[in-house]
């Protein structure tokens, strides 16, 4: 299925005529529609923390402190740090 | 209720979300004019496809993004084995994307329509973020352009864009 889904995104972007082109495939999330009673019926976010979030502890212990492929950013004109 | 229902009203449950929880209205970011459609002349097995993701994810040995308006990016080879990739991030159930990286990342996806010789091949490298940042005028300002200016850099042909 994943395979299918970007093969149409790719077929998409080959045959798209105009901007904004939306196509709707065959595929169903769930046997039923249940599961959209509950999406978001309350604020379901982790606490936004400003520290490395690791998916395990291993990830930590393991990540190189100058990461040459991790990229900064400067804030944009006229924005603070 | 089960079986068939309309699509869910995201945009009518933000609403809700946010007033009770006391916050102002929530306001969506409006980007007009849609930019201009434009076709690569290339057939599609020829293109160099470049992917990009906000679905937080990083590669082991890398610095994982904090969950607070995060605006960095990372660079991550196109033949990172899919063992090697993570996913964080503080809106989305990350039980599937920790299970399949693939479902946020198509990163291995790609590699095989590249093998199958339904694309050229992938580009050098595909560039994640973090989603949820808060600020549209970073990402529009600040990320979006150093995104896109890594990709012309690694000369794709088009880019495909896995939003979370």
């Amino acid at each position: 299925m994943q395979r299918d889904v970007v093969r149409h995104a790719l077929d998409l972007i080959r045959d798209a005529t105009v901007p904004g082109t939306v196509t709707e495939l065959d595929y169903r999330w769930a046997p039923d529609d249940a599961w959209k009673d509950g999406v978001m019926r309350g604020d379901s976010r982790q606490e936004r923390i400003d520290t490395p979030q690791y998916q395990c502890a291993e990830d930590a212990s393991l990540a190189d402190p100058e990461c040459p492929t991790c990229v900064w950013l400067a804030p944009g004109v006229g924005e603070g740090a | 209720m089960t079986g068939r229902q309309p699509p869910v009203d995201y945009i009518a449950r933000t609403r809700a979300v946010y007033s009770s929880l006391g916050y102002p209205p929530y306001r969506w970011v409006a980007n007009e004019p849609l930019a201009s459609l434009a076709h690569t002349g290339k057939p599609q097995n020829e293109w160099r496809v470049g992917l990009v993701a906000s679905g937080g994810i990083y590669a082991l040995g890398q610095i994982a993004f904090h969950h607070r308006d995060d605006f960095s990016y990372r660079e991550i080879a196109r033949d990172t084995p899919v063992e090697d990739l993570r996913t964080t991030h503080f809106a989305y159930d990350l039980a599937d994307s920790r299970q399949d990286p693939n479902v946020v990342f198509p990163l291995e996806t790609l590699r095989d329509l590249a093998a199958e010789g339904v694309i050229g091949e992938v580009g050098a490298n595909a560039y994640t973020f973090m989603g949820g940042i808060y600020s549209a005028r970073r990402v529009r300002d600040v990320l979006a352009p150093a995104l896109a200016d890594r990709l012309v850099a690694d000369a794709v042909d088009v880019a495909l864009m896995v939003p979370v």
